[in-house]
């Protein structure tokens, strides 16, 4: 539509600047052509035809059809358009803000009364251009509230993404590399955002102040628009097999249309450190390529709009179709492309181009969990994303235990080492520390805030968390002041709040944290001029009650939400008598004793363990979904006493003021596997024997002393 | 000349539509086929009896039949059989309703215009969009029936008593959720990444409908109010209007609730109507994800919708456990909606938003462009 508006606009104007009437622009008198021989261009042309009505534009002989003059004809060429896009069915937003805002266009172009009607070609060509671009920029906007975009899927465009987002990120530089990696993590750890963020259309519009030295051309795709919806009704073996070549086939186009519009965005969006630029040149040999990669197929272009964004939007065209087939079959009119189509594509964008030379290409494949993508599609799709070659490579992202590749027995040798698994739940809970993470939250609320204009900053609304001080004057930590002040009036205070508390909260889960932050400045009122610090009582408030909602909220998981329910509310409640019910713990430490921290559970084999649920579905699918939720994470492997491989499972931290628990770790509950699938089967039984067990100091705890918060 | 630019209102596609007759307005109708789901209710029956009392023949009856819950489902097959014996002599075609569309569309697409009776009264919601959805692809003469029930549970005196002891939740249909998935057939083309907006008509039952918003994105459940639309039914008869009241307090709806609806049971056109007009309010910021689990006139306005609104997508959520023995009890009034051809009636419901241009006598400017631009 955008070329063909700008060509009549363009013939129009022609006409009116010779002061000619063409007069009868009906569909048969405007023809798509063929360049003039010797022309340098190969592109289509709109051309009027037809001159035996023209006649000058201010002559008084009878029109062809009465009333209808050229600008009307063009009126009803753009209301015909207007009505095919719709029946195209597939549409982006831009389209549609875009076509609301073209209809008052028709309008004044059909308009009788010469004040308001639209006569003029350039004019009418602005008004057109106007229009379009209004209709990119009404959905890039700053948030309005600093808690507006919880999630990435919320952000529509990547300036207001790069506005709020934190480069502190503790795992951006593990993720930022050319290694195939599988991202995996707790919903709301910022996989998409980081995904995005990183990929090659969001950096180039990083502007002068340019944040991070580009590592790779990130190619960012989400499974959650394009995948889940076309693909993921595909879940038994039997469709899957008789449509292989036809999903191999839609994936390869999905990832090539965004391959090509990252180029064509590109073009209109330089970043001076990047040495990237796309002449006319290379325009046609990237069409040659696809053209080759696509079997012999030969686009038309039309003149005045980019070559790259008419291939895009082909490739757009041709994803439809794919998908058509999958769903209804039906021969394609080419040969489908195959296993090695992205691979050949690569590699020949980096002989033309030194940038991806430099850049390697990097396919960022957002959320490829089985809910998005199910198992059977995942592994027809495994040959293009651990394909091994130099040219490109693919990340994917994924909750836990939600990729084929991510499962314990699920990788194949070969694809196991094609790839490392990321795991962001983990590497919060183990490698980054109280000030990494206090730091970041502290970068990340700054950033929303200043991007909302708000004069308080993240210290002077929530101020520092402060639980009181021993008799010495050593302050004392959550533990300590949850533990000294249980069963007296002192256990009523507020204890949850300040900064430092507020971070630790995250175990990964960075939405876990703008959710309580979200919630303190909702009760506290808080507006873009207040800078008094929020009282404690409403700090404590707010964070209970987010963690309340979060624990209510795993029952509504489909299935298993009841069972992970009782799992996490008998742990949670378990960990919280620990505290206040076991003695505090001094095996070495040099300092005071400790009270009792003990949200992780750690069985003392992982294969035995394993087995066992192997062999019990449903217990296994209790255990996959504590996971792959994010109720529990997943510590690293460790060598147990005995030598076998020690299976570590942390509860979320966001949930631990729910039950009044600290927030910190200084001792694991180790069971048995056997005791660990009676757990899984029946929590409240089993936590009471190890209640009964461990507080009567039966069993002693083996109590590390670190992590306390 | 006056040209005027006229753009194509759902209002106007609304009074082409059917209104719901009794079902005597077929009485000796002969169709080619008839579509009758297999159920638990006893109004499955309701439809086939009158139909034979009113001299009405069927040529081939498609069964469909649930794959979940099927002891329950299949609890009235006996008796269904022998109503539709006596309405057709053919052989019965079994079909699963997780393949509905494809083995409609394989048993129908050759036979242009045949008439196409649906009994609506044993089939779910999904079954509903499915059927419809692939119709409607397809160039039928459709005519849909739809039996009510004489008693619909929970009935007001449990009503009064679970509310007096506070454990209205114990009057819920169903429990716990099974699969939940994005309907084959409604997928949502939308390309790009937008705020997601649910629309929700619920059940009697808490968990499926938290479940879809989780489906969605877990932290609307905490933080995503105003991105979800609650339609909560609105019974037609005035005796039933207490039990929006018992969605409400099932599901937790306060009156503080920023997006919150009472959508009629019965008016599939009212349906369609409402949720368009949700739609044009936010069709410019957000994608959509449409789940249906109310009655089965609002998933008839529901198909409509979706097909003149192809950007959203749909979500099925089946309960892990129903309570048969809850629902519905005898038959009420039986009702017919004759939209004819589904060739037509799709072309009517796309043509919503279209623009046209006309002559100040209301005469549409034809020129042949709209066939070449297409």
């Amino acid at each position: 539509m955008d070329r063909r508006r700008q060509n009549i606009a363009g013939a129009l104007a022609a006409l009116t600047t010779q002061h000619l009437a063409h007069d009868d622009l009906n569909m048969g008198n405007i023809i798509a052509a063929q360049p003039p021989e010797g022309s340098l261009s190969d592109e289509l042309e709109f051309r009027i035809i037809d001159l035996g009505s023209l006649k000058r534009a201010e002559s008084h002989e009878p029109r062809r059809k009465e009333g209808i003059d050229d600008f009307r004809w063009v009126a009803l060429h753009l209301t015909a358009l207007f009505n095919a896009s719709k029946r195209r069915r597939t549409t982006t937003i831009r389209e549609r803000r875009f076509h609301e805002e073209l209809i008052e266009i028709i309008r004044a172009l059909l308009e009788e009364d010469p004040y308001r009607r639209l006569r003029d070609p350039l004019q009418f060509l602005e008004q057109v251009e106007a229009a379009w671009t209004r209709s990119a920029s009404l959905g890039k906007r700053n948030p309005t509230s600093p808690f507006e975009f919880i999630s990435a899927e919320q952000i529509a465009d990547d300036i207001s993404l790069r506005t709020i987002f934190a480069t502190s990120l503790p795992w951006l530089h593990r993720v930022h590399s050319t290694e195939p990696q599988v991202v995996t993590g707790p919903r709301g750890c910022g996989k998409s955002t980081l995904f995005r963020w990183l990929s090659l259309r969001a950096q180039l519009q990083a502007g002068p102040a340019a944040d991070l030295d580009l590592e790779f051309a990130g190619i960012y795709i989400s499974c959650r628009i394009d995948v889940q919806n076309r693909i993921g009704w595909i879940t038994d073996d039997e469709i899957a097999d008789g449509r292989r070549a036809e999903v191999l086939h839609f994936f390869n186009i999905l990832l090539l249309r965004e391959l090509v519009g990252t180029l064509a965005f590109a073009q209109g969006h330089r970043r001076e450190d990047l040495a990237l630029e796309i002449t006319r040149a290379d325009e046609d040999a990237i069409v040659e390529i696809l053209s080759d990669a696509l079997g012999g197929w030969e686009p038309s272009f039309y003149q005045g709009v980019s070559k790259l964004e008419q291939l895009s939007e082909d490739l757009r065209e041709e994803l439809r179709m794919s998908h058509l087939r999958t769903r209804y079959g039906g021969n394609a009119p080419r040969p489908l492309t195959t296993e090695a189509t992205i691979a050949d594509v690569t590699s020949r964008l980096a002989s033309r181009f030194p940038f991806f030379r430099e850049h390697t290409i990097v396919f960022l494949i957002d959320d490829f969990s089985f809910h998005r993508v199910p198992r059977v599609v995942q592994e027809l799709l495994h040959p293009v994303i651990w394909q091994p070659t130099s040219s490109h490579r693919f990340k994917v992202s994924a909750e836990k235990h939600g990729t084929q590749v991510g499962l314990p027995s699920g990788a194949t040798a070969e694809i196991a080492r094609e790839m490392t698994e990321v795991d962001l739940g983990e590497f919060a809970l183990e490698r980054v520390n109280d000030e990494g993470l206090q730091f970041f939250a502290t970068e990340l609320l700054t950033a929303r805030l200043r991007a909302c204009g708000y004069v308080g900053t993240v210290e002077s609304l929530l101020g520092h968390s402060d639980y009181g001080k021993d008799e010495s004057g050593r302050p004392l930590t959550l533990a300590e002041h949850i533990y000294h002040t249980r069963g007296t009036r002192g256990s009523r205070k507020p204890v949850y709040h300040g900064i430092e508390c507020i971070s630790q909260l995250c175990t990964g889960d960075i939405a876990a944290v703008l959710l309580v932050m979200q919630r303190i400045f909702h009760k506290a009122g808080v507006t873009k001029d207040t800078t008094s610090q929020i009282s404690k009582s409403i700090q404590h408030q707010a964070i209970r009650s987010v963690s309340t909602d979060l624990v209510e909220q795993t029952r509504a998981y489909q299935h298993v939400g009841p069972r992970m329910y009782s799992f996490l509310n008998e742990f949670g409640r378990f960990v919280a008598d620990a505290l206040r019910g076991m003695p505090p713990q001094t095996k070495g430490l040099k300092a005071a004793p400790q009270p009792v921290q003990i949200p992780r559970i750690e069985i003392d084999s992982v294969s035995d363990t394993l087995s066992l649920l192997d062999a019990n579905d449903e217990l296994r699918e209790v255990y996959d979904e504590l996971l792959r939720r994010a109720i529990l994470i997943q510590c690293p492997m460790t060598r147990g006493i005995h030598g076998d491989t020690v299976l570590g499972l942390h509860l979320r931290r966001v949930f631990l003021p729910s039950f009044s628990a600290a927030l910190g770790k200084n001792v694991a509950l180790i069971v048995k596997p056997a005791e660990f699938l009676a757990l899984l089967a029946n929590p409240a039984i089993q936590f009471e024997v190890f209640r009964r067990r461990k507080f009567s100091s039966q069993e002693p705890l083996d109590f590390d002393g670190v992590g306390d918060r | 000349m006056t040209l005027l630019l006229n753009r194509i209102e759902l209002q106007g596609v609304l009074e082409e539509l059917p209104n719901p007759q009794d079902i005597e307005s077929i009485r000796d109708r002969t169709f080619d086929y008839g579509i009758f789901p297999q159920g638990f209710e006893e109004r499955v029956l309701g439809a086939p009896k009158r139909l034979k009392k009113l001299g009405c023949r069927v040529g081939t009856c498609i069964i469909p039949a649930y794959p979940v819950n099927k002891s329950a489902n299949t609890g009235r097959w006996e008796s269904l059989k022998s109503c539709l014996e006596q309405l057709s002599d053919q052989e019965f075609e079994f079909i699963n309703t997780d393949d509905a569309s494809a083995m409609l569309e394989w048993l129908l697409k050759e036979r242009v215009q045949a008439s196409v009776l649906f009994d609506l009264s044993g089939a779910s919601n999904p079954l509903i969009l499915k059927v419809l959805t692939t119709l409607m692809r397809l160039d039928v003469d459709l005519t849909i029936v739809y039996s009510e029930a004489a008693l619909y549970r929970p009935d007001q005196e449990s009503y009064i008593r679970a509310k007096s002891n506070k454990k209205v939740s114990r009057l819920e249909l169903a429990s716990g959720t099974g699969p939940i998935e994005s309907a084959v057939e409604l997928p949502g083309e939308l390309d790009d990444s937008a705020r997601d907006c649910v629309m929700l008509i619920p059940g009697f039952d808490r968990d499926r409908a938290q479940s879809v918003i989780s489906f969605v994105d877990p932290t609307l459940l905490i933080s995503g109010r105003e991105q979800i639309i609650w339609l909560v039914g609105k019974p037609h008869l005035p005796e039933n209007i207490w039990r929006s009241e018992l969605m409400k307090e099932i599901h937790g709806i306060g009156a503080q609730w920023p997006t919150f609806h009472l959508m009629p049971t019965f008016d599939y056109k009212v349906t369609w109507h409402m949720l368009d007009s949700i739609y044009m309010g936010r069709c410019l910021r957000d994608r959509f994800t449409l789940s249906p689990m109310g009655s089965k006139f609002q998933a008839v306005g529901c198909a409509l919708f979706c097909e003149s609104r192809p950007d959203v997508r749909v979500v099925y959520a089946t309960p892990f456990e129903y309570r048969t023995d809850a629902f519905t009890s005898g038959v009420s009034d039986i009702w017919v909606l004759q939209f004819g051809s589904t060739a037509q009636l799709r072309k009517l419901v796309n043509s919503v938003g279209q623009l046209r241009v006309l002559t100040e006598q209301g005469d549409i400017v034809l020129t042949g462009i709209e066939r070449k631009w297409n």
